[in-house]
């Protein structure tokens, strides 16, 4: 096994096999700017985390801010998503039922989130756990921002546009411990994000 | 990210224990390997923080507004106290100009006695 950390500066990754898949320009950069510009509509504010997981996770280590828009986002970025979710249905097969709705979140410079894992705390939840983490660039940082996944040795790079998936669960449906990552600190300019994640079952809201 | 230190422990690891790890054969390897090499690798253990919380509440909650703004109004005051105490405020100018003009006679004064100096030692 090779642990040198391989990062990916503008390559295409499509491997079934592949816990992490990566792909350049899913989405070009002018539809990037345009959902950017639904930050507008809404504020800002101190990103969450979830609750209780199995094992030992201390403190929330989590300094972005998310996007809250109060009614949605708007008619022509709720067309896009929508539009989004068939193309990964087309690729990636995910079932766009299980998806949780979209968030937009920032990091702007110093802002990280400390190494986590996306599952663990949904054990009883209707819609099971994340199974798929599902992370698009909108706004690349200047400096800093990678998603580093240490037990991997893998660091991808925010490039605007960029599509991350990765599984959270083994086959099983355990949590696989070995995608814990983490957002790494943002030096110079800001990182935007849309995220969500892949329920393994149709996501009901409770 | 320190990889070039978990490089080497990984290829220690392979030397010593072969390049599968079979844990259903031997499942004690493991533990071994942790008791070995657990103090010389950075950053060991569980995950340190929650995973990411779910959707952004859908309607503006007032008391959270007025948290961030509150935030966000501290932000502004301790950045215009650093700009303050870095500007050059028109305020700032009046004083140095004030301080200038006391300095100014003395000034002249001392500059009258070295040219006068001057004549006298040639």
């Amino acid at each position: 096994m090779d642990a040198k950390a391989v990062r990916l500066r503008g390559t295409t990754l499509l491997d079934p096999a592949s816990p992490v898949t990566v792909i350049d320009a899913f989405v070009p950069v002018t539809e990037c700017a345009r959902i950017l510009a639904e930050a507008e509509l809404g504020i800002w504010i101190g990103s969450d985390v979830e609750g209780e997981v199995d094992w030992g996770a201390g403190g929330s280590g989590r300094t972005s801010q998310s996007l809250v828009l109060g009614g949605g986002f708007g008619p022509w970025a709720t067309r896009w998503l929508r539009r989004i979710e068939q193309k990964l249905h087309d690729r990636l097969h995910v079932d766009p039922q299980c998806l949780e709705p979209w968030q937009m979140t920032r990091y702007r410079r110093g802002e990280a989130y400390d190494y986590h894992l996306d599952c663990g705390a949904w054990k009883r939840h209707p819609s099971g756990e994340r199974a798929r983490s599902i992370m698009l660039v909108l706004e690349q940082p200047a400096c800093g921002g990678a998603t580093h996944f240490r037990a991997q040795a893998l660091t991808i790079r925010p490039r605007v546009g960029r599509l991350v998936v990765w599984r959270n669960l083994l086959p099983g449906g355990a949590c696989n411990h070995a995608m814990i990552h983490s957002g790494r600190p943002v030096w110079r300019g800001r990182k935007t994000i849309l995220i969500t994640w892949e329920r393994q079952r149709r996501y009901v809201e409770c | 990210m320190p990889a070039n230190k978990d490089d080497k422990v990984v290829k220690e690891i392979i030397k010593r224990y072969g390049h599968t790890l079979d844990l259903k054969r031997s499942p004690y390897v493991i533990v071994e390997i942790i008791r070995q090499y657990s103090g010389r690798v950075a950053g060991l253990g569980a995950a340190d923080c929650q995973p990411p919380g779910g959707p952004p509440p859908k309607k503006f909650d007032l008391g959270e507004i007025i948290r961030e703004l509150n935030v966000r109004l501290t932000d502004v005051a301790r950045l215009s106290s650093l700009l303050d105490a870095t500007m050059n405020t028109p305020a700032k100018r009046a004083t140095a100009k004030r301080a200038t003009a006391k300095r100014a006679p003395a000034k002249r004064a001392n500059a009258k006695q070295a040219v006068a100096r001057k004549a006298a030692s040639r």
